[in-house]
């Protein structure tokens, strides 16, 4: 038997109404693994993230998160064991510090502390350090203070990733991350993530940039119509045909040709 | 078995009431996404207008300065005055919607449930000003002669003739709406208002006609409808709204058919509990009638669940923010001493207006945790301290608790029901979650206020609440010969610091945090782990218990307390000057309790200019306020504070 996956989605689907937004897909993410999902706008890949992490109910197939059928557990409860996701539109909670948007995904105090705080509120220090250590991972220490308001959109998206990372994710699904930054930035994103895999957290991340999709993954998953077209190694699926064709309304010529010459 | 037939009939007139209510809500809601609480307010207002036009021929005007009564000499006809009643009705109908609704248009869901309290409020106040006695025996207008169905089964035919109307009026309805230019027209515009805009149709005439035409209909149901019952000022909003709602509810808002139906059928079954009381035994004496409108609209909610229909439009502003209060120790001590100070050295009138302001203060408190912290609104917060009143006197005078234990009981009692009625919060929010509240609270006023045998009999003027002691020393407001004892003001501005520190705290700790993020994103809540159920209903719980530490306040400044203590109309008026204080922060509830009706901004008021204004003057000023509110400043008076402070900080002008 081969080493079981973190995840492991089977012959998943995703219906609105009448829409299948997912047909059948089905992916894994080993540990240590940054494995890429790619393809075109409307293509399934929030719906699929969406259905990993149990905003949408799925029509077939199983969800399996370190070997355990996720079909009965809340999104709550499937955050509690690790597995935790950030949103392609920004939701972070606006009257909260950028430092307490990540306090209050962090914080699991026993019920009697939570109580005992409306008498006595106090942080921890240990609990603060976790929080900038989060912060400094994806290189945001200086907004700690700061409400969400007054920071930049690329800057949100990082403030939403660290909230995610200060969860203590095994498994981090990354719903567009890098949208809203420009070039050089979400490079240095793609380093950080790479430190945070060395670190030990897994991840699966959704985004249009390829330039960043084809440098950091692992591994690639594309999907187009809901289903899944093509899986493989970076190396492999740029070179499918099935995927140029899905790309070709969104000329993958282009951005292959872009990739191609930042690479030189 | 003819006996339920004759019930069923009978109840035919009230359920047509509450069906072409049901109908204006759903006009109301279609024309322009506005589930208007005021509604049944509306109908009271009309009905006092006709009433006064056929008494002495006076015409009622509304306006505070202005003159109260147009004199029209004798009584004035029957036609001339339903002509002048109805045409009031659209007037009323145009006005609101252009001064209230129209600009909160793209507000959240929050700021227009609270709006049409205001209205509610403002209206109901207007009505006990205008007319010195309010409960009046309208004369019959529909035929009332009995009609004979089958042998032994003989009704009154005015609820016939009015169930007659109540079905034309839905035919009506959906024809006009099915087939005339400008039911299409509302039809496209609740579908997305930007496509209508597109298609050359202005949305804002089209919701100022369905306003006016609900307002109408409102008015007619207020005239046909009061000679049924003595008409009173809460007629039309504590016995009909909630099961109007009901029916819109089971109608989605949309369906006039489906609203019609409903209400008829809510009606007459209710009606059937007069004979179900007497043939089932454990069937309640009291309170049946407010609970199944309740059940409906839980039923109603839990099984539709999300897919009642929104509006394609965008809601741009947002919830007043909640910044966290960092009063230190020193502020915060000075305050109390002040406090306790002035019970020592003013006199009585302060001192009871100050009370009255100390206690409004923490009825604010509970909604600053649920509406401020949470984002979820609350129309029960008095039946919550109502419950914990009543406790209280179980607890107290029947089994001698003694006193810090007792109303500590008392409010863990409120807390139950507080998570009783927060139960549907986890399936339902925003409007929805009011409409919840509200019928929660009435039946709650009902099913327990108005039953002796938990709150005494009205000829004893209700229960008895024993004055706290503590220690051996007397806490209570009165003791033989000395009134307005400052022991009582110290022990009600003790208990209002425990709690001003347990929210500010709050605020400051992980419950709080996690409030703030379910009321910014659910969603994004509970992917950051975080459970958004248990966190509402956490939040309910608290917001209960604060609530039911002011009813045990109440309790202890009155000594004797009824149902009439707790009345619905004063859960509206708490949130009203809770939102007009700051619903989202400690200093915001604090302010509600300075300016609430009968405390003490008013009553300085009144000292410096000498003249008295009267209760119903000061909510009607607070009705007012919290629509102006609602419109132009959702931060309340504490956030306009916030503001100029803030503003005078950025200009680099010291403070
Ligand atoms: N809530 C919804 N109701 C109905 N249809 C939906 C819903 N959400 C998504 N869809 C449809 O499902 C399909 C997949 O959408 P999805 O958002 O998953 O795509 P995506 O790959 O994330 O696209 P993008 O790259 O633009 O983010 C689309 O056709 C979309 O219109
Ligand atoms: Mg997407």
């Amino acid at each position: 038997m081969r080493a079981a996956a973190l995840l492991e989605c089977v012959d998943v689907s995703v219906n609105y109404g009448g829409v299948c937004a997912v047909d059948r897909a089905s992916l894994a993410v080993e540990p240590g693994q940054l494995v890429g999902l790619i393809g075109p706008n409307g293509a399934g890949k929030t719906s699929l993230v969406d259905a990993i992490s149990g905003f949408v109910p799925i029509s077939t197939g199983r969800v399996l998160f370190d070997g355990v059928d996720l079909a009965r557990s809340k999104p709550h409860q499937r955050a509690r064991a690790g597995l935790v996701r950030t949103f392609q539109s920004l939701e972070l909670f606006d009257d909260l510090s950028v430092r307490d948007n990540l306090l209050a995904a962090s914080e699991r105090p026993p019920w009697w502390r939570l109580a005992g705080e409306v008498a006595w509120p106090r942080l921890g220090r240990d609990q603060l350090a976790e929080i900038d250590g989060a912060l400094e991972s994806v290189g945001i220490a200086e907004l700690a203070g700061r409400s969400p308001g007054e920071i930049s959109q690329g800057q949100r998206k990082l403030v939403a990733v660290a909230r995610a990372l200060a969860t203590h994710p095994k498994l981090l699904l990354l719903d567009e991350p890098a949208s809203g930054l420009d070039t050089d930035e979400s490079a240095e994103l793609g380093r950080r993530l790479r430190t945070l895999l060395d670190r030990g957290t897994s991840m699966l991340l959704v985004d249009h940039d390829m330039g960043l999709v084809l440098e950091v993954c692992d591994h690639l998953v594309v999907l187009d119509f809901g289903r899944v077209i093509a899986t493989g190694p970076p190396s492999v699926v740029r070179g499918d045909r099935s995927v140029i064709e899905a790309y070709l309304g969104e000329s993958l010529a282009d951005t292959l040709d872009r990739v191609d010459g930042d690479a030189t | 078995m003819t006996d339920y037939a004759f019930y069923l009939l009978l109840g035919s007139g009230a359920g047509a009431v509450i069906a072409m209510l049901g109908m204006g809500l759903v006009l109301t809601y279609r024309g322009s996404g506005v589930v208007n609480f005021a509604y049944g307010a509306i109908a009271t207002w009309v009905a006092y207008v006709f009433y006064g036009l056929r008494a002495d021929g006076d015409y009622v005007l509304p306006f505070p300065g202005l003159p109260e009564r147009i004199d029209g000499g004798d009584e004035m006809a029957f036609v001339p005055a339903i002509a002048i009643s109805l045409a009031t009705a659209a007037a009323l109908g145009l006005l609101v919607y252009a001064f209230v609704f129209r600009p909160l248009r793209l507000a959240p869901a929050l700021a227009k449930v609270v709006a049409s309290v205001g209205v509610l409020v403002a209206v109901l106040a207007m009505v006990q000003l205008r007319f010195e006695s309010t409960i009046l025996s309208p004369a019959k207008i529909l035929p009332s002669e009995p009609v004979t169905i089958a042998r032994d089964l003989t009704v009154p035919r005015d609820g016939f003739w009015l169930a007659g109307i109540a079905i034309t009026l839905a035919i009506a309805l959906w024809a006009v709406y099915r087939f005339t230019r400008f039911g299409l027209a509302t039809r496209a515009a609740a579908e997305d208002e930007r496509g209508a805009i597109t298609l050359g149709l202005s949305p804002d005439a089209l919701a100022a006609l369905n306003w006016t035409a609900a307002a109408v209909v409102a008015g007619a149901v207020g005239i046909l409808a009061s000679p049924l019952t003595q008409l009173s000022p809460l007629l039309f909003t504590a016995l009909y709204l909630v099961p109007a709602l009901g029916a819109a509810l089971i109608g989605r808002f949309t369906s006039f058919g489906v609203t019609c139906a409903a209400g008829l059928a809510i009606g007459m079954v209710q009606s059937t509990f007069v004979q179900l009381q007497v043939d089932v035994s454990w069937w309640p004496e009291i309170g049946a009638r407010e609970g199944l409108p309740f059940l409906a609209i839980v039923g109603a909610l839990v099984l539709l669940g999300s897919r009642l229909p929104t509006r394609g439009s965008i809601e741009i502003a947002r919830l007043p923010r909640a910044p966290i209060a960092r009063a230190r120790a020193a502020e915060l001590g000075l305050g109390y001493a002040a406090t306790v100070a002035a019970f020592f050295i003013l006199p009585g009138g302060w001192r009871i207006a100050l009370l009255t302001s100390l206690i409004a203060a923490v009825l604010a408190l509970s909604l600053v945790v649920l509406t401020g912290f949470l984002g979820q609104i609350s129309l029960a917060q008095m039946a919550f301290a109502g419950i914990a009143g009543f406790a209280l006197a179980r607890f107290a005078d029947d089994m001698r608790i003694p006193f810090p234990i007792a109303p500590l009981l008392a409010a863990l009692v409120a807390t139950a029901f507080g998570l009783l009625v927060g139960l549907p919060a986890l399936r339902v929010r925003g409007i929805n979650l009011a409409i919840v509240t509200l019928a929660g609270g009435v039946a709650i006023q009902e099913f327990v206020f108005k039953n002796p045998d938990y709150t005494g009999s009205i000829a004893g003027g209700g229960v008895r609440i024993p004055k706290p002691e503590l220690f051996g020393i007397d806490l209570g407001l009165t003791v033989k010969g000395a009134l307005f004892r400052p022991a009582f003001g110290v022990m009600v501005t003790t208990v209002l610091l425990v709690l001003v520190v347990a929210v500010m705290n709050l605020r400051r700790a992980t419950l709080g945090r996690r409030m703030l993020a379910v009321r910014a994103n659910e969603r994004a809540a509970a992917a950051a782990g975080i459970d958004v159920a248990r966190t509402k209903l956490v939040a309910f719980a608290l917001s209960a218990f604060v609530a039911g530490v002011g009813g045990t306040l109440i309790g202890y400044r009155f000594g004797t307390i009824s149902d009439a203590s707790y009345g619905l109309f004063a859960s509206l008026t708490v949130l009203a000057f809770a939102y007009i204080g700051g619903i989202a922060s400690v200093g915001g509830a604090l302010i509600a309790g300075a300016v609430t009706s009968g405390g003490i901004f008013f009553f300085a008021t009144q000292e410096i200019v000498g003249r008295g204004s009267s209760a119903n003057l000061e909510l009607f000023i607070g009705g007012v306020a919290l629509v102006a509110m609602a419109v132009l400043n959702p931060e309340g008076i504490a956030g306009a504070l916030r503001q100029s402070r803030a503003s005078r900080f950025l200009e680099g002008r010291p403070r």
